[in-house]
């Protein structure tokens, strides 16, 4: 900032933040010892609120010290997606899947070695995508229209994963302040996030695709036979929940 | 080693008492920033939160890293998550913007500095998000550059181009007098 001009601004803003209203902190030791861990490491992590590692997973997987290969035993992982209670990355792009591309219906059914799953509360998608090659993730999308939820990402009320979740993890996903629960869908344990959360795709190579990172509105996870569902939308868990149970 | 790095590795070597230190020695600087992102209110649920979140992840701090950056980055990501749930639960108040100038008793200061500072209040208001959260750090945290691009999770180049389109919108906001044309 070598413009005079800048150097008045910055020092104006400077100047503003001195005299900006912001009450007294609060304490918060207290509330905070009580409610940490015996050490940083859970023995048994409690889901969601795992302790996990930042961008070292994989990219170091080798060179992991001790401390760090214990939290990534750490990590709780669901149907080939795994939680992260950390902070995301940076979502710039439209995180679009590697090699996203639409196809129809029966052309999916061909791509990918799993049977795929039609909501019928929804009826048929909109749109079908199938993300990477070989195709590994089909998604059926649905645009907004009355008797479905508002756009969760423009235009897209609700977004239907598939993949198969045998598979290592396919999404990590990561939550802000509070974790989800458990729930059911038809008897199958399944897990319900709340709030959005950053969404990131992990391909065959382990490798966190940075690129895909987007965020995910509410979301729900389960799994039949060997196929992961994550169900997305700006619904509620009994919406989700009514919806999943139609997915056949 | 920093005074944190000690704290840290007494944490790691089974006193998680020790974090009191961090807690008392960060809470006022995390509360601003949770404050002045936009958690308003709930800044104090948001600081307990990520002093809480930071403890558990300590085994992926790196010593040698800032712990005071590190700290604020989960800060911010706390404070990103809350206002974006809050902006999508309730669709009424989209700025959560807490930025309130202090009300000077003496009416002579008052006009003297008010009117500048509510005008160029009102224009980091009106930044988007991105730059606004930028300006936020480096001027009313008083961040370095490497800090701020920590704590935004982003590259500095990204913090040096948006700071450089913040500044270029406050001054049209601004309306100087000698404002050049500005390319966005």
């Amino acid at each position: 900032m070598t413009d005079p001009r800048d150097a008045r601004l910055a020092a104006a803003l400077r100047e503003l933040g001195d005299r900006l209203d912001v009450p007294p902190a609060p304490d918060v030791r207290a509330a905070v010892l009580a409610r940490l861990p015996a050490r940083p490491r859970r023995a048994i992590p409690r889901w969601a609120t795992v302790a996990a590692v930042l961008l070292l997973v994989f990219a170091a997987a080798v060179t992991l010290s001790p401390a760090v290969r214990a939290t990534v035993t750490d990590l709780l992982r669901f149907a080939g997606i795994e939680l992260r209670s950390q902070p995301g990355p940076a979502v710039r792009g439209q995180g679009l899947l590697p090699g996203e591309r639409s196809v129809d219906l029966a052309e999916a059914r061909r791509l990918v070695p799993f049977p795929i799953g039609v909501p019928a509360a929804l009826g048929g998608p909109d749109d079908v995508r199938i993300a990477d090659d070989p195709a590994r993730v089909v998604s059926l999308l649905y645009q907004t229209e009355p008797g479905r939820p508002p756009a969760a990402v423009e235009p897209v009320a609700v977004r239907l994963d598939e993949f198969d979740g045998r598979l290592g993890p396919v999404f990590e996903k990561f939550l802000g302040m509070s974790g989800g629960q458990r729930v059911s869908v038809t008897g199958a344990p399944a897990i319900w996030l709340d709030r959005p959360h950053e969404l990131i795709y992990v391909d065959r190579a382990g490798q966190w695709r940075t690129e895909t990172a987007r965020l995910a509105a509410q979301s729900l996870i389960w799994q039949r036979g060997t196929v992961t569902y994550r169900l997305e939308g700006a619904f509620t868990l009994e919406d989700a929940l009514r919806i999943a149970a139609t997915v056949s | 080693m920093t005074d944190d790095d000690a704290v840290v590795a007494r944490i790691r070597d089974g006193d998680p008492a020790s974090y009191g230190t961090l807690v008392d020695r960060y809470t006022a600087l995390a509360h601003r920033t949770a404050y002045l992102l936009g958690a308003g209110h709930e800044a104090e649920d948001v600081v307990q939160e990520a002093f809480v979140k930071a403890f558990r992840a300590l085994p992926s701090f790196r010593g040698g890293a800032s712990f005071r950056a590190w700290l604020l980055r989960i800060v911010a990501n706390e404070t990103h998550n809350l206002v974006r749930s809050r902006r999508r639960r309730a669709a009424t108040e989209l700025r959560a913007m807490r930025l309130e100038l202090v009300r000077d008793d003496d009416p002579a200061a008052r006009a003297l500095t008010d009117a500048a500072g509510e005008e160029l209040l009102e224009a980091v208001r009106a930044l988007p998000e991105k730059h606004r959260a930028v300006v936020i750090c480096r001027y009313f945290l008083d961040l370095t550059e490497g800090e701020n691009a920590e704590v935004l999770g982003c590259p500095r180049g990204s913090v040096k181009s948006r700071a450089h389109r913040a500044f270029a919108r406050l001054r049209a906001q601004l309306a100087e007098p000698d404002k050049e044309a500005v390319g966005d």
